[in-house]
């Protein structure tokens, strides 16, 4: 490839790109009277990428606050906002305000979240406005936005907060819905897994109020050694879904590996087994099975060359390959 | 008679591995049987049809050439060359290159050495087998929660971010991490590179169960039968949540494009405001782990946005031409902590990373999980505690043996 012709044509790149319209174009297409900068359009855009100047977050903050500004343009101007934030972090407070306005309508609100992460991602002064911004998600937990209440929640629960912990934890007690739907729930408090909450997941794997919250009741489980008798009976009973099963066999691989392997080996030598399930438990003998246990038995290599020739299943085909050439002989 | 080729300093095999960038060669005649005289070998490409490609430069500063001649002694002497990828023209299997010496004056082949041109590349053009090298290679060094990914994991923390973020650091020390993660990846299986997710394009083939997984309604990720990364673990906790703000099958990420970041400006200082957007943005264009600093690194897909971060980077250098480390628009913070002016520590030119560094006292932070930098067998660059400065010129432009052993698909070595 000739380089100097590959350097040419990403300089056009960037020089198209250069002609997009700036924030400073779009506040003038709105119609809110035109930016002082009368720079070429290029030059614009290119300024804009920039710390942005007093006037252009004057007018970020007015879009900022007014509903009836089009997505476009208020995406733009938080865009010039968190560029400033850094030289200004009392901006952070401009929008936390805006985050909890519950006058503002949810996807403007979103947004602001959005941002505010976004800036927790790079910003030196925003440890210091962590605890701010933490308490102004806790009051957002029980919003009237179920998006942006949701959001709130996984932002906290990712955080290990106590507060967000104990609310989830009663909504699964007592089967209410109020804050998030029962798996996602679930899914929150798996960040920061503890072992009261396994007698609880356990009763919800058992008796699941839907399929999606067994399923991530599951996928908790194998966090817990002492689940393991509860993942061999899902995994063993073939009346069972083939998802829920695969789930509960990924998941012993890891509240029991012994089990795991003597389990996967049962399904690999069974002729009436569903492919899916096999596949999986050829991937997982094959990556993460004890080697010598594997080495010496030739009935399961037997087995896994007959069904690399025989198999009408892709992907147990694919799985057996990849076995045979970690532990074939 | 037999010729033999050396790379990167080493007879081993696992020195056998190039960039673009061209690393030091040496080649002698093992076995000089029947020559009397000086012998004029020329050097090439076994196959130029299909496998990487590499070009051949006399040195450090002569141009890349298809071929090239050389006179090797009777007694043994090496004659040294410099060996690089030919940009375009990158390997996807292991040795799938070839260099081959033949007698100049009857054509007769000496010696044949296979080497690899490893290259870091979209993650939509790797084969099946590049990808399932990947997924076999980073699961092995997850082990289900139980391997070295979690000092990785440990390392990306609240407690670490300062170090790592918010700062002039960002792009060097996630430059380290990723070389770090990278290098213990190719103790496992020396093939892999860390490809990058381009986010600012579509990528479905990444964001399906084949490869990172596609999220069911709840936002858990499934795999395929075949994938390892079903067997996830981190944190004691199975699996991989990342519930999608934008369609993984038809839509880039909420970021900037390529170019716009560029547009970001010619001095680093302007640059590195690409920390904001496209990087915050690429994270949280989703939801669960990786849209949160605590817990990014539970989902591995972090490292292929950060690669594609810091192939921004790489691009920008190259764009610009910013190799040069005591310019400050190639790096704006110059000096180390104390210096006046300076910032905190870790984001100064002078200053070494942690947790790199292993330093756990004030103002760092009171643990360095995973040791030092891992090594290499192809350079001892940047160091095992690795300061700042040394993780800017990553391919030698100006000083050789600065070259950090890796590369872009699409950031040639000018």
């Amino acid at each position: 490839m000739d380089i100097s012709e590959y350097r040419r044509q990403f300089e056009q790149e960037i020089e198209q790109a250069a002609q997009q319209p700036s924030f400073r174009d779009l506040v003038e297409r709105s119609g809110r009277g035109a930016a002082p900068d009368t720079a070429p359009a290029g030059q614009a855009a290119a300024a804009s990428q920039a710390a942005p100047a007093d006037d252009d977050l004057t007018a970020a903050t007015a879009v900022l606050r007014d509903d009836a500004a089009d997505e476009q343009l208020r995406s733009a101007a938080l865009q010039v906002i968190s560029r400033a934030v850094e030289g200004q972090p009392e901006l952070i407070d401009t929008l936390v305000e805006v985050l909890l306005d519950t006058r503002r309508p949810e996807a403007v609100r979103l947004e602001v979240l959005d941002v505010l992460q976004q800036i927790s991602f790079r910003m030196a002064a925003f440890p210091a406005k962590r605890p701010d911004y933490l308490a102004a998600l806790r009051s957002l937990v029980d919003d009237r936005g179920a998006e942006l209440r949701r959001r709130a929640i996984g932002i906290l629960a990712r955080e290990k907060d106590e507060y967000v912990q104990r609310r989830l934890i009663e909504d699964l007690e007592s089967g209410s819905e109020a804050l998030v739907p029962t798996e996602k729930a679930i899914q929150y408090l798996g960040y920061d897994i503890h072992a009261e909450y396994f007698p609880l997941l356990r009763q919800i794997a058992e008796k699941p109020p839907t399929p999606e919250a067994r399923a991530e009741a599951v996928r908790l489980l194998a966090a817990d050694p002492s689940s393991a008798g509860l993942l061999v009976t899902i995994l063993s009973n073939k009346n069972e879904s083939p998802d829920v099963r695969r789930l509960s066999a990924i998941g012993l691989q890891s509240a029991d590996p012994g089990q795991f392997q003597e389990h996967a080996r049962r399904i690999v030598l069974d002729d009436d087994e569903d492919d899916q399930l096999r596949a999986t438990s050829i991937t997982g003998l094959t990556h993460f099975a004890d080697p010598g246990t594997l080495s010496r038995d030739d009935e399961l290599t037997g087995r896994i060359e007959q069904l690399r020739a025989e198999s009408s299943s892709p992907q147990v085909k694919q799985a057996t390959a990849g076995y045979l050439s970690r532990h074939g002989t | 008679m037999r010729a033999e080729i050396t790379f990167n300093g080493s007879e081993s095999p696992a020195a056998r591995y190039v960039g673009w960038a061209p690393v030091p060669a040496q080649v002698r005649l093992a076995d000089a049987t029947g020559a009397t005289a000086p012998v004029t070998v020329q050097l090439r490409n076994q196959n130029t049809a299909q496998g990487g490609q590499v070009e051949f430069l006399a040195s450090d500063t002569s141009a890349g050439q298809a071929q090239i001649q050389l006179s090797l002694s009777v007694a043994g002497e090496p004659a040294n060359i410099r060996i690089g990828g030919l940009f375009g023209r990158p390997s996807s299997a292991d040795a799938d290159a070839a260099v081959e010496v033949a007698d100049a004056s009857t054509g007769e082949v000496l010696g044949v050495t296979p080497l690899m041109v490893r290259i870091r590349k979209n993650a939509t053009a790797l084969t099946a087998a590049e990808r399932d090298r990947f997924l076999a290679a980073l699961a092995t060094f997850n082990d289900r929660g139980r391997g070295r990914y979690g000092d990785f994991r440990n390392v990306h923390t609240a407690a670490g971010s300062p170090e790592a973020h918010g700062s002039t650091g960002f792009l060097p020390w996630h430059r380290t991490f990723l070389l770090d993660l990278e290098r213990e990846l190719q103790a496992i299986d020396p093939s892999v590179a860390l490809p990058y997710w381009r986010f600012d394009q579509p990528a479905p083939s990444l964001f399906s169960r084949d490869f990172m997984g596609a999220p069911n309604s709840a936002g858990t990720l499934q795999f395929s039968a075949v994938n390892p990364l079903q067997f996830w673990v981190t944190d004691a906790t199975p699996g991989i949540v990342r519930p999608t703000r934008f369609n993984t099958q038809t839509q880039p990420a909420r970021v900037s494009s390529e170019a716009d970041t560029m547009l970001l400006g010619a001095q680093y200082e302007a640059f590195r405001q690409l920390e904001g957007d496209p990087h915050g943005s690429a994270h949280t264009s989703f939801g669960g782990a990786i849209s949160s600093i605590p817990t990014a690194v539970r989902d591995p897909l972090f490292f292929l946005l950060h690669a594609n971060v810091d192939r921004l980077w790489a691009k920008w250098q190259w764009h610009f031409r910013r190799f040069d480390v005591k310019n400050p628009d190639t790096f704006s913070a110059q000096g180390q902590a104390g210096d006046p002016g300076a910032n905190r520590a870790g984001h100064n030119l002078d200053d070494t990373m942690w947790p790199w560094n292993q330093v756990t006292t004030p103002p760092r932070p009171p643990t360095a999980p995973g040791g030092t930098l891992a090594p290499s067998p192809l350079t001892s660059a940047p160091g095992l505690s690795p300061a700042v400065g040394a993780l800017v010129d990553y391919q030698g432009i100006l000083t050789p043996p600065t070259r950090l052993g890796f590369d872009y698909d699409d950031v040639p070595f000018e």
